[in-house]
């Protein structure tokens, strides 16, 4: 065996190589109590479930256990809300990356359901890119499998 | 002396007298000389030679001394095998000795089928049993050659007589080596201190695979003694056996005694040739000690001794004072020495680690160099019991500082049962303590963390029972919802552990038990104000039993007031508090209790029927916290999957392809002259482009070595990687200095990863171009 013999260096990218391989990124989720009770309801009963504040009146979705306005205790006072809602804002997600819930183009839009005060994200499909626009119509479509996510409603769709 | 010419002295000297008792057959010592050489003779046509190890897995009976003794003929070591281990632990222990033969009884072939093909280092097998298998060579045909030529064993008793294993774990397990000189060593001080007189029988029942019993058949075969031989200790015989031989004295576990002295079949017995009995292996509970002495009038003498010190190295005085509770006095010529941490001999009634010194300390541990040295210091074997010697030179036993389980004198290792039951599918993690118990010293319990709720106790036994000695197995089993005890680097604390002892832990949630105070206390607050309106009376409750009292519900005119004794009662009902409870939860039904007689009433039994309406149902605390907990809370665990690339370069590429063709590469700075191995682009000394190229190694030695005892689980696959693992920094031949190439050593060298040790690379048969295509380094014999 060849030891301690010098050997040339081969400059030539033909050494070179590419390895492919996958990096991991582990993490947890925890919805909480009211993100719990929210997501199940959208999962056991289809409802969609927003908190009441008595002082403020107003109506939050997704719900949270406070108030961002007057910072009262909103735990447990629930409301159900309509299915249907109204677009206050979209935009259109072209370019792709790992892990998106769609393939590209797709719409995000905030949609303001109906007996609610604040806007929530969504999926808008269904419509042609160029027809969407703010004060579109749409009505949930909930999933077909639990996902115990917000995406327990599949996406927002025109309404009739 | 060997113990072959110590067995050729004793047969000339003691001839025609009786050596063994079993049962009905009686062997003389020139019997029992010629049945040793016939086998030793045997053993060498068989193949058979100087040095071989030699196993023997036979319950008590004269064949298996005949079998030690031509061993030690043929100047073989012998090695006994436990009986009670299963499959597993006799595979580990054969694997480990790599023993060449076993002598093996009939009942165990089981045990050595099941194992036969993952023992590749046994070649010879003899079977003792009337019909032995085909593959294996008979032993009553060994004996029937009948070639009773003497055989001499011309060794020096330096050399290795018999390999015992310390216990039957794997991993824990050693095989400690004693030598000729070892055991007559000890066989010699043990006949010192006992003062044995002459023309004495014996009670042998212990199994002849510890050192205890070896030692009893060998003292007695100097003394030229009568030993009555018995398969296994039974209770029931035990005092026939005394009067029909005249047993003089035995020796046994503390667990013998208590079970002697709780039997009273002995007084039909003539008891009176008894002189003493020897107790070891474990303490001796001073209740038992006194007890037995009273009973019998007949002194137990306690010892003390360990295998890897021969068997024997402390006792009492038979005849001098003998101290409740202590092992006694160092045995005549060996040295017994209490150590502190730091090496430096404590004083008087101050505790200390035993340390002993003198020819009975074993020649290490078989194949395991550095648990020898750490155990042999300066030639002094630590124990790892602590001890204190009071003024008279009496050792004390205080405490272990190892975690062992000493179970009626049978030591387990706690760890052997944890290791196991983390194998449990529903275990998360399992901790095994010892716990007093009366019978046998110490009793194992062992607490589990389940990783899934469904476990029961009856399933942790049932494993433990399929897999362990059933010595081993535990006999408590508490599954806790807390954590262990831990140190902050996470190792579980036996010692707290221990103190939780047989009390079951509390309860996280439903520990509240429902009390009728509880009922009683909180009827103001479930009052049904519809069904009490209107309503003016007092209704009475006798509640008897523990935890029972009188109580009045006073209602007038809605109003509800609960008060304790009995005030003007419109109705009276007496129960237990038990059935009271039931009734109230709805476990015990009213008209069931009425009739049956548990629940009496007295007055308007209409009243009470009614009163059941007046107050909202009562919920037990245990129900309020289960409501709790039964409330789902969402909780995703994801892991993102992400690719990646990684682009090796020239230099890097042109090293892992190296790799492929079993070669180890390093490039050499033009400037400095230092390698780098992996190599990089730019010598980290010079910062100048590297352009020459050297192979290194493959062989090399440990410079660095790392052991890694906790490897986090793979986050994509779920899978941990088994620890201890070792990595290390290798100084490749060829390499210098700080030159090193970090990479994993066998995992199963671990014990000898030592500095400077040389190594070679075991190469993956497909090499992929990858640092992995070395498996790993191993440490060249």
């Amino acid at each position: 065996m060849r030891r301690n013999g010098e050997i040339t260096m081969d400059t030539a990218t033909k050494d070179s190589f590419i390895i492919e391989g996958k990096l991991a990124l582990p993490y947890q989720y925890f919805a909480g109590r009211t993100g719990s009770r929210f997501i199940i309801a959208l999962r056991d009963e289809k409802k969609i479930l927003g908190v009441r504040c008595g002082k403020c009146s107003k109506v939050f979705v997704p719900p949270r256990s406070t108030c961002e306005r007057c910072f009262s205790n909103l735990t447990g006072s629930w409301v159900e809300l309509k299915h249907t809602g109204t677009v206050t804002g979209f935009t259109i997600i072209r370019y792709e990356e790992p892990h998106q819930p769609l393939k590209p183009p797709y719409v995000q839009a905030l949609i303001l359901l109906d007996g609610a005060d604040t806007p929530f994200v969504h999926i808008v499909n269904g419509v042609p890119l160029g027809r969407m626009k703010v004060g579109l119509r749409v009505e949930a479509v909930f999933a077909e499998k639990a996902t115990r996510t917000i995406m327990d409603i599949d996406h927002f769709r025109p309404a009739e | 002396m060997n113990l072959g010419t110590f067995l050729d002295g004793a047969v000339q000297k003691f001839g025609r007298q009786p050596y063994i008792q079993f049962y009905d057959e009686t062997i003389t010592y020139e019997e029992f000389g010629k049945r040793v050489n016939i086998l030793a003779n045997a053993m060498r046509r068989v193949g058979f030679r100087k040095g071989d190890f030699i196993h023997v897995l036979v319950q008590n009976s004269p064949n298996t001394l005949i079998a030690y003794f031509a061993i030690q003929k043929i100047g073989a070591v012998a090695g006994p095998i436990n009986g009670w281990w299963k499959a597993q632990e006799v595979k580990y222990l054969l694997n480990d000795s790599r023993g060449r033969g076993l002598i093996i009884e009939d009942q165990y072939v089981p045990i050595l089928k099941e194992i036969r093909t993952s023992c590749p280092d046994l070649e010879l097998v003899i079977e003792v049993g009337e019909s032995p298998s085909p593959e294996h060579i008979s032993f009553s045909a060994l004996m029937a050659e009948g070639d009773t030529r003497p055989v001499k064993n011309e060794g020096s008793p330096e050399e290795v007589a018999c390999i015992v294993y310390t216990s039957g774990t794997t991993g824990n397990s050693k095989g400690v080596l004693l030598s000729h000189k070892n055991v007559l060593t000890d066989v010699e001080a043990v006949v010192k201190a006992l003062r044995l007189e002459k023309q004495q029988t014996v009670l042998v029942f212990l199994p002849l695979f510890h050192v205890n019993a070896m030692l009893t058949s060998i003292f007695s075969m100097a003394m030229g003694y009568r030993m009555v031989l018995r398969k296994t200790f039974s209770a029931s015989e035990f005092w026939q056996v005394v009067d029909q031989y005249k047993v003089n004295f035995w020796s046994a576990v503390p667990a013998v005694y208590q079970i002697l002295l709780s039997d009273p079949g002995r007084q039909k017995y003539d008891l009176r040739s008894l002189r003493f009995g020897v107790c070891g292996a474990a303490p001796l509970s001073p209740e038992t000690f006194n007890k037995f002495q009273e009973t019998f009038n007949i002194p137990i003498v306690e010892g003390y001794g360990l295998t890897e010190a021969t068997g024997v190295n402390a006792i009492n005085p038979r005849d001098g004072v003998r101290k409740v509770g202590s092992v006694g006095l160092p045995l005549p010529g060996q040295v017994i020495k209490l150590l502190d941490e730091a090496g430096r001999e404590v004083p008087r009634n101050q505790p200390g680690e035993i340390c002993i010194g003198g020819d009975v300390v074993m020649k290490g541990y078989f194949n395991r160099p550095q648990e020898t040295a750490e155990v042999i210091v300066d030639g002094l074997l630590h124990t790892g019991d602590v001890a204190v010697m009071d003024d008279d030179g009496y050792i004390f036993i205080v405490d272990r500082i190892k975690e062992m389980i000493i179970r009626g004198g049978e030591n387990i290792y706690p760890k052997e049962i944890d290791n196991l039951l983390a194998t449990h599918p529903k275990i998360q993690e399992a901790a095994a303590v010892g716990v007093p118990d009366k019978t046998m010293g110490e009793e194992v319990k062992v607490f589990v963390i389940a990783s899934d709720k469904s476990l029961t106790e009856e399933e942790v036994i049932d494993y433990c029972k399929k897999n362990l000695a059933s010595f081993k197995v535990p006999k408590y089993v508490e599954i806790v919802e807390e954590d262990f005890p831990r140190n902050p680097l996470g190792k579980v604390l036996k010692k707290d552990l221990k103190k939780w002892g047989l009390t079951p832990r509390p309860k996280k949630t439903g520990a509240d038990e429902v009390t009728v105070a509880d009922i009683f206390g909180t009827m103001e607050s479930r009052v049904n104000p519809e069904a009490v309106k209107g309503v003016t009376a007092n209704l009475a409750y006798v509640i008897t039993g523990s935890g029972g009292g009188n109580w009045t519900v006073s209602v007038k005119d809605g109003a509800v007031k609960v008060l304790e004794g009995i005030h003007d009662p419109n109705v009276t009902a007496t129960a237990s508090a038990e059935d009271w409870i039931g009734l109230i939860l709805g476990k015990l039904d009213g008209m069931t209790a009425l009739s049956s007689g548990r629940l009496k009433v007295e007055g308007d039994l209409n009243l009470l029927g009614r009163s059941n309406k007046f107050f909202k149902k009562y919920t037990p605390p245990a129900a309020i916290g289960e409501e709790r907990e039964r409330e789902e809370l969402i909780r995703l665990d994801k892991v993102l999957s992400i690719p990646q690339r990684f682009a090796t370069g020239p230099v890097m590429g042109k090293f892992l392809n190296g790799l492929k063709e079993k070669k180890i590469l390093a490039n050499k700075c033009s400037t400095c002259g230092r390698l780098q191995v992996p190599p990089r682009e730019i010598c980290a000394e010079c910062r100048v482009r590297v352009t020459q190229w050297v192979e290194v190694g493959p062989e090399g030695a440990v410079a660095t070595p790392d052991v890694t005892y906790y490897a986090s689980p793979d986050p994509l696959t779920g899978e941990t990687r088994e620890t201890p693992y070792v990595a290390c920094h290798f100084l490749l031949d060829g390499c210098k200095g700080h030159e090193t190439f970090w990479h994993e050593l066998n995992p199963s060298d671990i014990d000898r990863a030592k500095r400077g040790a040389r190594v070679r690379p075991v190469w993956n048969e497909k090499r992929v171009g990858a640092v992995t295509d070395i498996k790993y380094f191993e440490i060249i014999e």
